[in-house]
């Protein structure tokens, strides 16, 4: 299964950016969803066989989401990147 | 009242016991302009005292709200405003045991995650993510949603012609070597679950799997119906590894333990023939319909000592809409079932001879210079309690009552500095400062109060002189360990706890999420993911063509109940019992 990464920028407030953290995560076609409306940081990271990327920046398009990055990856690559030992805090994974 | 021939569901039972409804706990008023009020002045966090400021969850809308944790009538209160309106649960029957037990706390961060997140959106961007202030002293693994009995209550065990859950091999493998990787301690102990992890085919395979990644402490969440019928199978277990049985056991009699009444002397039996592995008996504990049966579930387990390790009560946590009505008829707190404790026991296990599961941190940090492995117990103060009883003879004795347990932490708390050391001590010095320790450790003791049986106190010599957490294994056979765990639910729900949880669920995308955010938001979670990785129904029947969904399930007849009943193991399992209180 390959998967799409996007890095966004949002005009999302704290309170937005917890209630579309919610419905996001909810969704089956997502993996990963980051949305902080402190930094106004997004990363959404999913199967675009059940959301298309177009699908997925109308639900953002109140916050007007600006791409900062994109890249594809397979289910196996996310895991693997997901494990303790590739996130050691002051160490490059 | 015996559902024989069918699958237990527990439906009529439940409506059974609850026909006559003994008590409720009344929920204070308190109006939005009070819960303001104080909300204005109230600290955030619980380290100033009652009342404080969290956070919480809406049942419906799932917002995340600012929470008032409050004081009235001898009782800690939760109050939130949610966009349904304003809701108050109880959150713990005593506030002075509240008070004792918020001063253990043992925080610190994880230096590895699973997920970018900052926890901004925490209980809704688990993962480990860095906020996180524990590592996980439990790992769950759920490794199927199949189940022999249909509990009318579960939603997540599959009907037939629904997806089956069920991680590969593989997938198994990463996933413990996920938490046992975690820096800057790994996971120890794993627990599989279900669904009822036993109709696994693979299971021994799996067990052996756990021991290969490193994990010392195995053990199964089971319903224990397989365990019953198949001795050999308890043999296997045992011999790939498994260290406990952690076996539903809600009450004594066929109503309230509807689940396994009748097959208990079975596994009991089993067990024992087979050596091990040892039992935990886990009560999901409910008011008005096993509370009054938590004192003869204790006496239970002093009965079967040979194989009864402990009895870990679980408090109801309801999870789903649940009517304020229900929630005052059927919530129970960790003090609420320590004090049903007391009551049932005259007082032999008393309330003041518990403790809050942090105080173990501060044991464990002490014996990890004994032994140079980490076990960290660690939790937020109000998610459990603990304590042990000693069999002396025919008398029951709380470890308190001649040990001054936190005096004694207090003390190696004290010490830490000198004890961080002992690895590199020599063999005099070692003997040197246990010697100390133990000198020390006297002054806890109060002999008078101590059992007459066997000698606690040379224990404790052997494992201070021989710096050996092994010498302790004695302490094991003669303890029955008690336990609390409360798992929250929408209603209760403090994020401080969940930030702070230490029994952990590990998903086959990467992720390992919190207890109580992996059960409490399940469409965010444990059914999200699941579905995201299960089998369709026919995917599932294509790969085992000889499947049949129904041998899964168990049927309990009406001729094995009759056979039970006038068996001589039932009697020795029920009714030839000492009463010890």
């Amino acid at each position: 299964m390959e998967l799409t990464k996007l890095e966004m920028r949002l005009k999302v407030e704290p309170k937005e950016a917890q209630k579309l953290q919610y419905e996001l995560s909810k969704n089956l076609a997502t993996y990963r969803v980051s949305i902080n409306g402190y930094t106004k940081k997004a990363i959404i990271i999913f199967d675009e066989s059940r959301l298309s990327k177009k699908e997925l920046l109308d639900l953002l398009k109140n916050y007007e989401p600006e791409i900062a990055g994109m890249e594809h990856l397979t289910i196996e690559e996310l895991i693997e990147s997901s494990m303790s030992w590739r996130n050691v805090r002051g160490i490059e994974g | 009242m015996e559902n024989a021939g069918e699958t237990p569901s527990g439906e009529k039972e439940f409506a059974q016991s609850t026909k006559h409804i003994r008590e409720i706990i009344e929920h204070p008023e308190i109006s939005e302009e009070e819960f303001r009020e104080m909300l204005k002045s109230a600290p955030f966090g619980y380290t100033k005292g009652l009342p404080y400021k969290t956070y919480s969850i809406c049942p419906e809308t799932r917002s995340i709200v600012q929470a008032l944790v409050w004081e009235k009538n001898g009782m800690v209160w939760i109050t939130k405003k949610c966009p349904e309106g304003m809701l108050t649960e109880v959150y713990y029957e005593d506030a002075d045991m509240f008070k004792r037990f918020s001063r253990w706390t043992y925080d610190w961060k994880l230096t590895s995650f699973n997920v970018e997140n900052t926890g901004a959106n925490c209980p809704l961007d688990c993962g480990l993510c860095q906020r996180h202030y524990s590592h996980t002293s439990l790992l769950n693994i759920v490794l199927t949603n199949r189940c022999n009995l249909s509990c009318w209550y579960c939603f997540f065990y599959a009907k037939e012609g629904q997806p089956i859950y069920e991680p590969t091999l593989d997938q198994i493998r990463v996933m413990l070597r996920n938490a046992k990787k975690e820096q800057s301690i790994g996971a120890n102990a794993v627990q599989f679950t279900g669904g009822e992890p036993t109709l696994r085919d693979d299971i021994i395979e799996i067990i052996k799997i756990a021991k290969e990644e490193g994990y010392d402490h195995v053990q199964l969440n089971t319903d224990g119906i397989r365990l019953a019928f198949e001795p050999e199978f308890v043999k296997r277990i045992r011999e790939a590894g498994v260290n406990t049985l952690y076996m539903s056991y809600d009450g004594m009699t066929p109503q309230t333990n509807w689940k396994n009444h009748w097959e208990v002397p079975l596994i009991l039996e089993n067990v024992r023939r087979a050596g091990g592995p040892g039992i935990v008996l886990v009560p999901t504990t409910i008011r008005n319909v096993n509370d009054h049966e938590l004192g003869a579930m204790i006496n239970f387990g002093l009965n079967h000592l040979d194989i009864i390790r402990g009895v870990n009560f679980q408090p109801l946590s309801m999870v789903g809409r649940v009517p304020t009505k229900e929630r005052q008829r059927f919530r129970i707190t960790i003090p609420g079932a320590i004090k049903k404790i007391e009551e049932q026991t005259n007082g032999s296990i008393a309330r003041d001879d518990w403790y809050a599961i942090p105080i173990a941190g501060h044991i464990a940090r002490f014996f990890e210079e004994f032994t140079g492995k980490r076990y960290y117990m660690t939790s937020h103060f109000a998610c459990g309690a603990a304590t042990y009883v000693f069999l002396d003879g025919e008398e029951v004795i709380p470890i308190p009552r001649f040990i001054d347990v936190e005096g004694f932490v207090e003390f190696l708390e004290e010490k830490a500095e000198e004890l961080s050391n002992w690895k590199r001590l020599g063999k005099l010095q070692k003997l040197k400062v246990g010697g100390e320790i133990f000198l020390k450790f006297k002054n806890f003791y109060d002999e008078k109060y101590a059992p007459k049986s066997f000698d606690v106190l040379s224990i404790m010599k052997n494992a201070f002189a021989r710096g050996s957490y092994d010498a302790l294994g004695e302490f094991h056979h003669k303890t029955l360990f008690l336990g609390m765990m409360h798992f929250q639910d929408e209603y209760n729900y403090d994020v401080q706890r969940v930030e702070r949880c230490v029994i952990h669920y590990a998903m086959p995308d990467g992720r390992i999420v919190p207890f109580c955010a992996f059960n409490v938001i399940p469409e965010l979670y444990r059914d999200k993911v699941q579905a995201q990785f299960s089998y369709s129904w026919e995917e599932w029947k294509a790969l085992h063509p000889d499947w049949d969904y129904k041998k899964d399930k168990y049927i309990r007849t009406k001729e094995f109940i009759e056979r039970m009943k006038n068996s001589e193991l039932y009697k020795k399992t029920y009714l030839n019992l000492k009463w010890y209180f």
